[in-house]
C-alpha cells in the first residue's frame, strides 16, 4: 500500500493512454504538485511530456496543432469553465482530459456543447487527488481547516473528495469509524459514507475473501493530540520539516548563511534520493554516522575518478560520471542540511529544550518541572518560539493542579515579548478527550490501562529524547490486536461490525498529522500490518500554532478565564 | 507474410508453456504476433502487469501458468534492481569493513538496517492500478447531435447542388421546371424586403431565388 506508487500508477497509465507522439500537460495548480510529487521532470521527458503549462495562466497565442495535450485537472467550477473556453478556440491538435475526482454530468455536457472541432479524444476520471508525501503518509495540503472548532466549509469538501479518491486509488471500500464526541470527525464520517452510497457504481468491487474483515477508515481529531505537534523531533525527516520546514518536498534554503547558490531551494523525494530514503527516520546521531559512510564513498569515487591513464579508464570515466555529478549533489545537498541542522541545535540549546518538553510529556512532576520551565523562559537566549512551545506544553499539562502557575509564566513570556495570548486559544482547542486522557486528570480504573503505565514508569526510559510516544500509537495498537473500538470509535452506517482486525487500514487526521505519527506508522507497517496515515496538511509546530489560531477565532473562552488578561494579542502582532 | 520457420514452428505450437509472451507464430496462419500476448487466448495486454491481472482472472484455473508468468516477473524485476543496488553496497561493503574493526560497529549496521528502513525496498509489493471512470460515451452522445447539426445542413446543400446539376436541361422553360421540381421555391409574395440589403422590391428591383436553397434576393 504505496500512495506514491498509487499516484505514479495513474499518471503513468494517462499518458501513455495518449498514444505515441509528443504530449504537453495541462494542469491546475492543486494538480501541478501531485504530479510533481510523483516524478521528476525528467522522468516525465522520457515519456515523451515536453511541456508543462498551467490552465489558469496567461498564455501566447501560439497554435500548436502538432501536440497532444493531456489536460490533468481537478474537477472544479472554475476549471471546467477555463477549459471551455480553452475548447473553443483550441490550441492544441488533440485533447485527453482527465479529471482528478469525481465530476458531475452536468460539467461534462457543458464540455461537450463548447467542443465544436471535436478535438477531444478522452474524458476520464483517475483518482489522483491527493498528494503523496511517503509512501505510507498524504497529504490534502489545507492549512488550516477549522473555524470556530468547526468544518471550514471548503476546507470540509476538499477532505471529503481527497479521502474518497484514497479508498478508490487502493480500491477500497471501508468501515468508517470516527472518533466519538468529536463533532467534526462526524461530520466528515458521515459524507464519506454518503459518497460511498451514492457512488455504487464506482464502488462496487469484489468484497474480501473468506470472511476477511473490510479495511478500516478511521477518522481521527487533531484535538485529541495537541502535544505531539509542539515536540522538537530528532529523527531526519520531522527534524527537518520541524527546523528548516518542507514544503510540498521543497526545502528553501535561502536564509541560510553558506550556501551555494544553486542550492537556495531543495528537493527531498524519497523516489529520487536514495540516501533521504533511507535515513527518513534515522534520528540524529545514526545521520551523522551514515552521512560520514556516504562521504567516504563520494570521496573513493573521486579519487577513482584522478587515476585516468589508459583509454579504457577515459571510458569509465565517461560513463560513470553522470551518475558521479547526481552523487555529488545528493551528498552537498545533506551535508548543508545536516550542518544546518546541527548548527540551529546549537543556537536554540535544543537539547536542553527538547528534553524538558519530553519530561512535561511524559511525567507529572510539578515542582521541578516548574522551575525549569521558569528558568529557561527567563534565559534571554532562548528564542520566543521555544519559550512559548514550553509554556504551552506546561499550561496543558497543569491546568487543573493545584499549584498551577501558568499565570506567572504568562507575565514572563509576554516581558519577553513572546506571543502569550497562543495560551489561552490552544486551551480552548484540545479537547475534553485529550484532558482527560493525557493529563490524568480522570482516575484510570481500567486494569490494562493502569498496569501498563505502572510497568512504563518502572522501566526507564532509553532514549531521554525519544520517550513520547503520540496517541495514535496506542490507537494503532488497539486496532491492530483486534480490540473492540465501538465505545471511543463508533462506526459510521448499519454495517455489523466485524470481530477480526481489518487487513488494511486508513487514518486520517483531521487538523493535520505529523512525521512522528508517520514514524509510528512505519514502525507496525515494519511488522506486516498495512497502514498508511493522512491528514489535512503535515503539521510542525509552527503551522499547527496558526491552525489553532485559525480554530479558535470566535470561540468563547470556557476553560481559561483566569488567564483573562492574556486574551487579547498584544499591539501589533499576530 | 511467408514464414520461412512456419513449418517447423507450427508443428511445435506456443512456446514453453511459462512464457506466453515475445515472438511466437499462431497456428493456421503464419502471421507472427507480438508482445505481451496471453498464451490461452491470445489477446494483446500491452503490459506485463495487465497480463498477469488478465490471466488470474480469466484463466484462473492454468495456476501453474500463472506462477510461472508471476516468477518471471519477478526475476526480471530483482535482476534489474539488484543491478542498480550492486555498486554502492559493494563498495560501502568493503569501506565500512576496516572501520567496523575500529571504534564502533555501527558503521555496517546503519546500511543493513538502512535497507530494511527503506519503505521503497519491501521486496513483493507489486500494486494494482486504482479505480477509474470512462466518460467519452456520454461525451461524445452529447457532442455528436450539436456537430451534426452543421454537418447535415452542409450535407443537404451539397447532395440538392448535386441533383440540380444532375441532368439539367438546355431550353430556360425546361430549366425552370427541372430547377423547380428539386427544390421548393418559396412564394415570392410574402417577401417584401431582400434579405440582405433590406431594400424593397419593384419594377427596378426584382426577385430572383437561390437555386440551391430555394430563398428570394434581390
Amino acid at each position: 500500500m504505496n500512495v506514491i506508487r498509487a499516484i505514479q500508477l495513474y499518471i503513468d497509465k494517462m499518458i501513455t493512454d495518449a498514444g505515441p507522439g509528443m504530449k504537453m500537460l495541462m494542469m491546475d495548480g492543486e494538480t501541478i504538485s501531485i504530479v510533481s510529487m510523483a516524478f521528476a521532470q525528467s522522468e516525465m521527458l522520457q515519456k515523451e511530456v515536453f511541456l508543462f503549462e498551467r490552465i489558469d495562466s496567461a498564455r501566447s497565442n501560439e497554435r500548436l496543432k502538432y501536440l497532444k495535450c493531456i489536460v490533468f485537472i481537478r474537477p472544479t467550477r472554475d476549471n471546467v469553465l477555463r477549459l471551455q473556453r480553452e475548447l473553443r478556440s483550441p490550441k492544441y491538435g488533440s485533447y485527453y482530459i482527465n479529471f482528478s475526482n469525481i465530476i458531475p454530468r452536468t460539467d461534462i455536457k457543458a464540455l461537450a456543447e463548447s467542443d465544436e472541432s471535436e478535438s477531444v479524444r478522452e474524458v476520464k476520471e483517475i483518482y489522483a487527488d491527493y498528494l503523496p508525501v511517503n509512501p505510507n503518509l498524504f497529504s490534502l495540503h489545507i492549512p488550516t481547516c477549522l473555524q470556530a472548532l468547526n468544518w471550514n466549509p471548503d476546507a470540509l469538501e476538499r477532505s471529503t473528495q481527497g479521502l474518497v479518491s484514497v479508498l478508490l486509488s487502493f480500491k477500497f471500500r471501508p468501515a468508517i469509524r470516527f472518533r466519538a464526541g468529536s463533532t467534526v470527525a462526524q461530520t466528515l464520517a458521515k459524507k464519506v459514507h454518503e459518497t460511498i452510497n451514492k457512488e455504487t457504481a464506482l464502488f462496487s468491487f469484489r468484497p474480501p475473501e473468506d470472511g476477511a474483515a473490510p479495511p478500516l477508515l478511521l477518522i481521527l481529531d487533531r484535538r485529541d493530540d495537541p502535544i505531539t505537534p509542539l515536540l522538537n523531533q530528532w529523527t531526519y525527516q520531522a527534524m527537518v520539516h520541524e527546523l528548516l520546514t518542507i514544503k510540498k518536498q521543497r526545502v528553501e534554503l535561502s536564509g541560510v548563511s553558506g550556501v551555494p547558490k544553486d542550492l537556495k531551494e531543495v528537493v527531498l523525494s524519497t523516489e529520487q534520493d536514495e540516501f533521504y530514503a533511507n535515513n527518513l527516520y534515522a534520528n540524529f546521531g545514526e545521520i551523522a554516522t551514515t552521512i560520514k559512510v556516504l562521504m567516504d564513498e563520494y570521496q573513493k569515487k573521486a579519487h577513482d575518478q584522478r587515476k585516468i591513464e589508459s583509454i579504457a579508464d577515459m571510458k569509465n570515466f565517461v560513463e560513470t560520471y553522470p551518475q558521479f555529478r547526481k552523487m555529488s549533489g545528493t551528498v552537498t545537498k545533506h551535508l548543508v542540511l545536516i550542518s544546518e541542522l546541527s548548527v540551529q541545535v546549537g543556537r536554540q540549546q535544543l537539547f536542553e529544550v527538547s528534553e524538558l518538553e519530553q519530561e512535561i510529556a511524559c511525567r507529572a512532576d510539578h515542582s521541578t518541572q516548574l522551575q525549569r520551565v521558569k528558568r529557561l523562559v527567563a534565559d534571554g537566549k532562548l528564542g520566543a518560539v521555544n519559550a512559548l512551545r514550553l509554556v504551552l506544553l506546561y499550561a496543558m499539562r497543569y491546568e487543573r493542579h493545584a499549584n498551577c502557575d501558568t499565570l506567572g509564566l504568562l507575565k514572563l513570556l509576554q516581558e519577553r515579548g513572546g506571543r502569550s495570548h497562543i495560551v489561552p486559544r490552544m486551551l480552548e482547542y484540545i479537547s475534553t478527550v485529550a484532558r482527560q486522557e493525557l493529563f490524568n486528570t480522570v482516575k484510570i480504573t481500567d486494569a490494562v490501562k493502569l498496569t501498563r503505565n505502572l510497568i512504563k514508569e518502572l522501566k526507564g526510559v532509553e532514549n531521554v529524547y525519544a520517550q513520547h510516544e503520540c496517541v495514535l500509537k496506542g490507537t494503532l495498537e488497539e486496532v491492530v490486536k483486534g480490540r473492540p473500538l465501538d465505545a471511543q470509535y463508533p462506526i459510521m452506517g448499519n454495517e455489523v461490525p466485524f470481530r477480526r482486525p481489518p487487513a488494511e487500514v486508513i487514518v486520517f487526521i483531521i487538523g493535520g498529522a505529523t512525521y512522528e505519527e508517520a514514524l509510528a506508522v512505519h514502525r507496525y507497517n515494519q511488522e506486516g500490518c498495512r497502514i498508511v496515515l493522512g491528514g489535512t496538511t503535515i503539521h510542525n509546530s509552527g503551522s499547527f500554532i496558526e491552525e489553532v489560531l485559525a480554530a479558535t477565532t470566535g470561540v468563547p473562552f470556557k476553560h481559561s478565564r483566569s488567564l483573562q488578561q492574556f486574551h487579547q494579542a498584544p499591539a501589533g502582532s499576530a | 507474410m511467408a514464414n520461412p520457420f512456419g513449418d517447423a514452428m507450427g508443428d511445435e505450437g506456443p512456446a514453453a508453456s511459462g512464457s506466453g509472451s515475445f515472438v511466437h507464430s499462431a497456428d493456421s496462419d503464419s502471421e507472427i504476433l507480438e508482445g505481451f500476448l496471453c498464451p490461452i487466448c491470445k489477446s494483446d495486454l500491452r503490459t506485463p502487469e495487465r497480463l498477469t491481472v488478465h490471466v488470474e482472472q480469466e484463466h484462473s484455473e492454468e495456476q501453474d501458468l500463472l506462477k510461472s508468468l508471476k516468477e518471471i516477473f519477478s526475476f526480471a524485476k530483482q535482476g534489474i534492481l539488484s543491478k542498480g543496488k550492486k555498486k554502492p553496497h559493494d563498495s560501502q561493503a568493503s569501506d565500512s569493513a576496516p572501520q567496523a574493526r575500529g571504534a564502533d560497529s555501527s558503521g555496517i549496521c546503519p546500511t543493513a538496517a538502512a535497507s530494511l528502513n527503506n519503505p521503497l525496498l519491501q521486496p513483493g509489493n507489486w500494486q494494482a492500478i486504482g479505480c477509474e471512470c470512462d466518460h467519452l460515451a456520454y461525451f461524445k452522445a452529447v457532442r455528436n447531435p450539436r456537430l451534426e447539426r452543421y454537418a447535415s445542413e452542409t450535407n443537404k446543400l451539397i447532395i440538392r447542388l448535386d441533383k440540380l446539376l444532375d441532368g439539367c436541361p438546355a431550353d430556360p422553360d425546361g430549366k425552370k421546371r427541372h430547377e423547380q421540381s428539386k427544390v421548393p421555391w418559396i412564394d415570392g409574395r410574402l417577401v417584401k424586403l431582400c434579405p440582405s440589403c433590406a431594400k424593397s422590391f419593384g419594377i427596378t428591383r426584382r426577385q430572383h431565388h437561390c437555386r440551391v436553397c430555394g430563398s428570394v434576393m434581390c
